[in-house]
């Protein structure tokens, strides 16, 4: 089977959706994009791929408002709200819609593949797919299933992932987003801190990326152990798991952003402050930097094994 | 009055092994009259050889404003605590053993004068401890530094219990006329800022691994690609403001409930712990290491950082914010 020469059917209405119909037309896959906002996807697109790379066909790609009657492609990948009920109604509309040989990816936080997939019809064929903005500057790449979800196409996303798409992807067969659980570890610390006053939000900003920063491109947590010697790491635990955070909510700081409007950067402010063109300016580095930080993980091919 | 101008600011430092050594060469960078005390017989004839090396590095490496001569200038080895007397800050750069700092504290509080800070690189004592061996503890606090101390970005800033905010806030402006991002630790807790986030990290991590979900290679492919791909430009706060609070907050309220508590250290660290295993040192850690991976490691990590420190350079909030005005004015 000539994989990439296969269309892929994107849904989603953000920017996370459309940097992953960059990365597929960057790979040479044909796009066609169901999204409530034609306009973005479009400047989107035009500036990530068709303004980059004179090669890629821009009739490659089709921007839908519309989700066809007869889906043709078999593979599709979504990305919606961290919403049960919207995730739950996708499926069950594309499933009216597509082959029986078809896959269905979606993006997966806090939800579970088995919560997402509850009234589904055809629940093996259903997958978490998680990516990194920006997709198609990004190496990250995360499936999740279930011992619901049949085993071939688990093996096709594996094998395109890998081969096409060149990602240094995971599986994980519990049916929830590892990724997610970390990062929430991460941020309830943080908010632990900030919220009791140990530190402001730019502080632990900085520490992030002037210590973590140094090395998490090139190992991940567990390598960076080995190379700093790794039973110090233990000794540590020893007193530092009794102290931190366990808080079982999420506090009152974010809670009271989102209550004022304070959504982030498309909403001019959020834990930080954007004033007239910050936003833009923004996004702008953060891809010009990932396609440099990506430059770097790749010179040393050595950390890709696991 | 406090002094900012760094010229007009001579700093002790005491206890000139590596970090002390690396820690020196920052200060000269900046500026800094540097009184370098070893308190260890033969430790400032070894701290001189390695602070020319550092200061021909950091030359090379565009860290050196002043040049290796002007910098050495500023550098005085002295062998006694007396001479430290003019020091309006004294960094302690010794050994991690309480009663040995103990010592120090006494000393150098005897010579200079009360209201000269006296801070910690310490990373294992805590400052609140610590600080109760200080004469006059108000002004003491910690102030940890990453190695090479000129050429890294952070500096963390730690209050102790009885700490005044005054000196906290002072440390964290010379910090910035050092060329640092300092964060500050407000209020005593354990472990810095970034411990205690990655140890969360850790934790929630080894419990996944610990029930199967998960391995510890795949563990750390989720990190590396994920936050590894953004964390150097942007910290966790900033990067949510770039994806959107709304998704966040409610993948959170799913999430935290089930989160790991566990206060334990788990099995697989204890082992480690208990064979003092240090990873590619020993060839025993949580991944396996043959004969050569060692050097292999060494060198790529060695080649990594270099790389690095030379890309997050080009990334700092100034570069950054240097950045936003251009786009803002379209030039």
């Amino acid at each position: 089977m000539n994989n990439h020469t296969h269309s892929i059917l994107i849904i989603g209405n953000d920017k996370q959706a459309f940097s992953i119909a960059a990365d597929m037309l960057l790979n040479g896959h044909p796009v066609e994009i169901k999204t409530d906002d034609t306009e973005a996807a479009h400047a989107y697109l035009r500036q990530h791929v068709f303004e980059k790379a004179n090669d890629i066909n821009p009739e490659k790609l089709t921007v839908m408002t519309y989700l066809p009657q007869q889906i043709r492609q078999t593979m599709l990948i979504a990305v919606t709200a961290e919403d049960l009920r919207t995730k739950k109604s996708l499926i069950k509309q594309l499933e009216s819609r597509i082959s029986p040989d078809s896959m269905i990816a979606l993006n997966l936080e806090g939800l579970s593949l088995q919560q997402v997939t509850e009234e589904a019809r055809y629940p093996d064929r259903v997958l978490g797919l998680n990516f990194t903005y920006p997709a198609h500057t990004t190496l990250f790449m995360e499936i999740v299933v279930s011992e619901v979800v049949k085993g071939e196409y688990t093996e096709r996303l594996q094998l395109i992932g890998k081969r096409l798409w060149k990602k240094d992807l995971y599986v994980v067969c519990s049916g929830f987003s590892i990724r997610a659980r970390m990062f929430a570890a991460m941020v309830r610390e943080a908010l632990y801190l900030v919220e009791n006053g140990y530190a402001s939000v730019e502080s632990v900003d900085r520490s992030c990326r002037n210590d973590a920063g140094y090395y998490l491109p090139f190992a991940g947590n567990f390598r960076y152990m080995d190379l700093m010697g790794t039973y110090s790491y233990g000794v540590v635990m020893e007193t530092l798991n009794t102290d931190l955070a366990d808080q079982q909510d999420v506090g009152s700081l974010l809670p009271g952003l989102l209550k004022d409007g304070k959504t982030g950067m498309s909403n001019g402010a959020g834990f930080y402050p954007y004033a007239n063109g910050e936003t833009e300016a923004w996004e702008r580095i953060v891809h010009e930097f990932s396609t440099e930080i990506r430059k770097l993980m790749e010179k040393f091919p050595i950390t890709f094994e696991s | 009055m406090r002094e900012y101008h760094t010229e007009k600011i001579t700093i002790g430092v005491v206890g000139l092994g590596l970090m002390g050594s690396s820690i020196v060469v920052s200060l000269l960078a900046s500026g800094h009259q540097v009184l370098a005390l070893g308190p260890l017989p033969g430790e400032n004839e070894t701290a001189a050889g390695h602070i020319s090396d550092l200061l021909r590095h950091a030359e090379r490496s565009g860290f050196l404003p002043r040049g290796i001569e002007r910098s050495l200038s500023l550098l005085q080895l002295v062998r006694r605590y007396e001479d430290l007397r003019d020091c309006k800050v004294v960094l302690e750069c010794v050994v991690e053993d309480k009663a040995i700092k103990e010592t120090v504290y006494r000393k150098i509080a005897a010579v200079v004068s009360e209201q000269a800070v006296i801070a910690s690189n310490t990373s294992a004592i805590p400052i609140s401890e610590l600080q109760q061996l200080v004469p006059r503890p108000e002004r003491f606090l910690g102030v940890h530094w990453a190695e090479p101390a000129y050429a890294t970005r952070f500096l963390e800033i730690t209050c102790g219990r009885q700490t005044a905010p005054e000196t906290a806030d002072y440390m964290t402006e010379l910090g910035e006329r050092w060329g640092k991002e300092p964060t500050l630790l407000r209020k005593d807790i354990r472990g810095f800022i970034t411990n205690r986030l990655m140890y969360a990290v850790y934790r929630e991590a080894l419990t996944l691994i610990e029930a199967g979900h998960t391995t510890i290679g795949d563990a750390d492919k989720a990190f590396k690609y994920d936050v590894g791909s953004w964390i150097t430009l942007m910290g966790i706060f900033r990067r949510m403001d770039l994806m959107g609070l709304k998704d966040y907050a409610e993948s959170f309220r799913v999430l935290f409930p089930d989160l790991s508590n566990t206060h334990e250290v788990p099995a697989v660290m204890q082992r480690l712990v208990e064979l003092r295993g240090r990873g590619i040192h020993n060839q025993t850690g949580l991944y396996t290491y043959s004969d050569q991976d060692l050097k292999v490691w060494e060198e790529a990590f060695a080649q990594f950082n270099a790389d690095i420190y030379r890309l997050a350079a080009r990334y700092t909030e100034e570069e950054l914010n240097t950045k936003n005005e251009r786009s803002l004015t379209g030039l």
